[in-house]
């Protein structure tokens, strides 16, 4: 069954994979930082994914200038890597799109070399949550279509 | 006083409704590809939104929520439809004649 290929292996569902897994380390990176907040000499830890993976996206070709309402001809069936008429690499490649954790130092530092605001990771982390509903609920959507078009019913 | 009954050719040039294509018009194999084809492109509209926001370029979760329960409700107009159009089909293929 090559089903997976062209109905699940695409550029959505994947990015959306990286997505969520990105949402869920932002979650833990944050949680971690408030944890932390009396630690002396902490710095607190920040997410970067979207600029990545807007960088993947418009590496594979599947920027967000893509014309809509155009009827994309369906994807040819490929067993070998030497089979024509396939991009499935690089849609499957956005599925492993990595986060990037880095520390930040800029901004205002308290006497114990600790820069966490409280405020600002809990909002931060309320943030990501809505995010991650909406990812969910959109992601929701497009299985259920799908689920529709596969039952006919 | 009884006014005649009027003809109705006038009908022939009332303006075609909003959605009818223009070419091709009267084709049903068109009508049904247009359709389709507006459906397609609802569905291709929400994937694009939905990458968006998943990308972080997409500033307004609203209107992305919006757009793909548009699509699914057009996906599921297009099966419903469908579904109709066998049933009759079938009805009337298990009619004694």
């Amino acid at each position: 069954m090559k089903i997976h290929v062209s109905l699940l292996d695409t550029t959505y569902m994947n990015s959306m994979q990286s997505a969520l897994n990105a949402s869920l380390l932002r979650q833990q990176v944050y949680a971690n930082n408030i944890a932390n907040v009396n630690t002396p000499g902490y710095k607190r830890e920040q997410v970067h994914f979207d600029s990545i993976l807007q960088s993947q996206l418009a590496a594979s070709g599947q920027s967000m200038g893509i014309s809509t309402g155009v009827v994309q001809p369906l994807s040819l069936e490929a067993n070998n890597t030497r089979d024509i008429g396939t991009n499935v690499g690089s849609a499957t490649a956005l599925g492993t799109v990595s986060p990037v954790v880095t520390t930040d130092s800029s901004t205002a530092i308290g006497g114990n070399g600790n820069n966490v605001n409280v405020d600002a990771e809990m909002s931060a982390l309320a943030e990501n949550q809505v995010g991650y509903g909406a990812l969910v609920q959109d992601m929701n959507d497009q299985f259920s279509m799908l689920r529709t078009a596969i039952l006919g019913s | 006083m009884i006014q005649p009954i009027s003809s109705i050719g006038s009908l022939a040039t009332l303006p075609l409704q909003s959605g009818a294509p223009s070419a091709g018009s009267g084709s049903f194999s068109s009508l049904l590809g247009h359709a389709l084809q507006s459906v397609n492109a609802s569905v291709t509209q929400a994937e694009q939104q939905g990458i968006g926001l998943a990308s972080g370029t997409s500033p307004n979760i609203a209107s992305v929520m919006t757009t793909a329960t548009k699509a699914e409700l057009a996906v599921d107009m297009a099966v419903q439809v469908r579904n109709r159009a066998i049933s009759a089909y079938d009805q009337i293929m298990n009619m004694q004649v």
